[in-house]
């Protein structure tokens, strides 16, 4: 847990350093972000074979979870998403800048996952990255993401 | 690119998420990642010794959707189970319960990690099944995530593998399942049964490591184009 702090603050940082500032929040943003964590939950669903969920009741473990998981999403967001989409756009385009954070971002969950997960991460990746393009900015990507990764723990 | 292609990108990943999410190979990973804190895995006659979970549903019109998992991190065995999935009209009392392996040997492989037996009773004993339409979930953890190992389910006389999917943290791995009894993973081949060592997964210095790497990689990628942007100025 604390590594995931480090990695978070880490991740924050080299953004920072690279000249990433947040952007005026909008309520399009708000809401594409919702409906991305909503297509990632429900893509969770078929891939159990089952719709049925309930929310995990709250302990201690999973108050701790909760907001270092958010972090972790939110920090990756703005790395891969915000600035380094940003820089690379600047440069390749955004169908450059799309692909390449797009690999970046199902190559950082091989480490945890293993090869087995880069299909899935991909197409997740894609997602996201569509979301930052029509969005124009790294708060739809990043609720979406937040939502997805909380589900895992919070959805039975 | 357009808004107008960023929404194309939308919708071809959906698909993507969909095919992807229907069609995933047993033991592939769940999208979700977050911070796993996993122990060693604690082996049935080991110490520490792997630890058993009881929990007893008061009497109630419905059963209610609940869980009942062991107390290790993350926990070896869990049951997930939603609304209605036992007759609740007497108290039902759902067990897990760290069990020597059976000798007979799985047919898709060796088991790795503990055999548990999950079980549901009434108020006079008698064993409880899960309601036809309501199979309840099954998350055991494995020892390794790869190759991907399965779930399979003893009857008494024989092992059957079940459609497996990656639960994620410390190598979990879980099914849907109409009917409990005795489960454990079991890792792909044939051969002598593995060794059970303490432990699993992927070493935390080697995902230390990897995303050392990676973070490395961004900032001289990100520094890079900064100053190449600067001098184009």
């Amino acid at each position: 847990m604390p590594a995931g702090v480090v990695f978070a603050i880490a991740l924050l940082a080299v953004a920072s350093a690279a000249g990433w500032r947040p952007g005026r929040p909008g309520l399009m943003a708000v809401g594409l972000g919702a409906a991305g964590g909503g297509a990632l939950i429900a893509a969770w669903l078929l891939s159990r074979g089952s719709f049925g969920i309930h929310v995990a009741s709250l302990n201690a473990g999973l108050a701790l979870w909760t907001p270092v998981v958010a972090l972790v999403a939110v920090a990756e967001e703005v790395a891969i998403r915000g600035a380094l989409f940003t820089m690379l756009a600047d440069r390749y385009g955004d169908g450059g800048a799309l692909v390449a954070t797009t690999l970046l971002f199902a190559a950082i969950h091989v480490p945890l996952y293993g090869v087995g997960s880069l299909p899935l991460d991909l197409a997740a990746g894609l997602l996201l990255g569509g979301l930052r393009v029509v969005s124009r900015g790294v708060l739809a990507p990043a609720i979406a993401h937040v939502i997805a990764d909380l589900a895992g723990g919070w959805l039975l | 690119m357009s808004r107008r292609r960023g929404w194309l990108v939308i919708l071809v990943s959906i698909v993507a998420l969909t095919l992807v999410s229907r069609f995933l190979p047993s033991g592939s990973p769940p999208i979700y990642d977050g911070q796993c804190i996993a122990n060693p895995y604690e082996t049935l006659g080991g110490a520490p010794a792997p630890q058993p979970a009881t929990k007893t549903f008061p009497t109630s019109k419905t059963f209610p959707p609940s869980e009942v998992l062991t107390g290790e991190t993350p926990p070896q065995a869990q049951i997930l189970m939603e609304a209605a999935t036992f007759d609740n009209s007497t108290p039902v009392t759902v067990t897990i319960t760290p069990v020597p392996a059976p000798g007979v040997k799985p047919p898709n492989g060796t088991i790795e990690g503990n055999v548990y037996r999950f079980s549901a009773v009434n108020a006079s004993g008698t064993d409880l099944e899960p309601s036809p339409s309501l199979p309840v979930f099954i998350i055991l953890r494995g020892l390794t995530s790869s190759p991907a190992p399965t779930i399979d389910r003893f009857d008494g006389t024989s092992w059957a593998p079940i459609s497996t999917l990656n639960a994620g943290c410390g190598n979990t791995f879980e099914i849907t399942s109409p009917q409990l009894g005795e489960f454990a993973t079991v890792k792909p081949g044939s051969g002598a049964p593995t060794p059970q060592p303490a432990g699993g997964g992927i070493p935390a210095a080697a995902i230390v490591g990897g995303l050392a790497l990676l973070l490395i990689i961004a900032v001289v990628v990100l520094f890079t184009l900064d100053r190449r942007r600067g001098a184009a100025r």
